[in-house]
């Protein structure tokens, strides 16, 4: 899944909330509904949007940030700007997914 | 051919000393039970996470970065509709399951959101001028003194609770 979410990039970045949804066969049966999201470019349309806002967004306290001149954790920070932005999207379709389920007692 | 290796990181069960100080704070900041990924890869190099950490709580701590994480939205019409998941029904999960997974989902949300926050303005180029760009990427820097961490600080924790 991770690697149908974000950029081929090694090593592998498998995110924290796919790890904490992997138990025997939940994941297996969530992905059919995410995978159509994920094929059509929704998903990382919608992370792109949510990119943007985020870069234009008023926030007072980015001022007083010194922008992280180190490379390592710029490329490292850049590489989860993609990520955390996708998974923002995916948690909101899973929590759907999820809430139906929660509401239907499956 | 063996499995391309995964991201490294320091385990939240394997931190100690300044590692394991900064993760208790980053789950007291954001308000949540876990220390995400991103935390603990910058983790593995001495030095890093206290760095980058350095920057982010105060701008985690300010309730402004809370409101607009809050806000941050994409068209929900243009959600493809998601088929239905019969296969959960074969699993066995009571509502106590369903429960616990809604509020994971919500804690990943509420910490991704701010994370990205938090990111994109690491990463903005050192000079960007956030005042003098018509709007986008304002900041608001003009007539404001500094952090007011401590009041910052304890409005974060209660967004977080919330």
């Amino acid at each position: 899944m991770s690697q149908a979410l974000l950029p081929a990039e090694e090593p592998i970045l498998v995110p924290s909330l796919l790890r904490h949804l992997a138990l025997p066969g939940l994941l297996d049966s969530l992905w059919p509904a995410l995978r159509p999201a994920i094929a059509a470019g929704f998903v990382a349309a919608a992370a792109e949007d949510l990119r943007g806002q985020a870069a234009a967004a008023p926030i007072p306290a980015r001022c007083s940030m010194t922008p992280i001149d180190d490379p390592v954790i710029r490329q490292t920070a850049g590489r989860f700007l993609i990520a955390t932005s996708t998974m923002v999207v995916a948690g909101s379709l899973l929590g759907t997914v999820l809430r139906t389920c929660q509401r239907s007692g499956a | 051919m063996g499995n391309p290796p995964l991201l490294p990181e320091v385990a939240e069960a394997d931190a100690a000393g300044e590692v394991a100080a900064v993760y208790e704070e980053i789950r007291a900041t954001l308000g949540i039970p876990f220390v995400g990924l991103i935390y603990r890869n910058l983790a593995v190099e001495p030095g890093r996470l206290a760095s980058a950490w350095g920057q982010l709580q105060p701008f985690f701590a300010d309730p402004a970065t809370w409101r607009v994480a809050a806000r941050l939205h994409w068209q929900e019409g243009d959600t493809p509709p998601l088929p239905a998941v019969a296969e959960l029904t074969s699993l066995g999960l009571d509502e106590r399951f369903f429960d616990r997974a809604v509020a994971t989902l919500d804690a990943y949300d509420r910490a991704n959101r701010l994370n990205l926050l938090g990111l994109t303005a690491l990463l903005r180029p050192r000079g960007w001028d956030d005042s003098a760009d018509g709007g986008a990427g304002s900041c608001c820097c003009r007539n404001l003194g500094p952090p007011r961490r401590a009041a910052a600080a304890a409005g974060g924790r209660r967004a977080a609770g919330g």
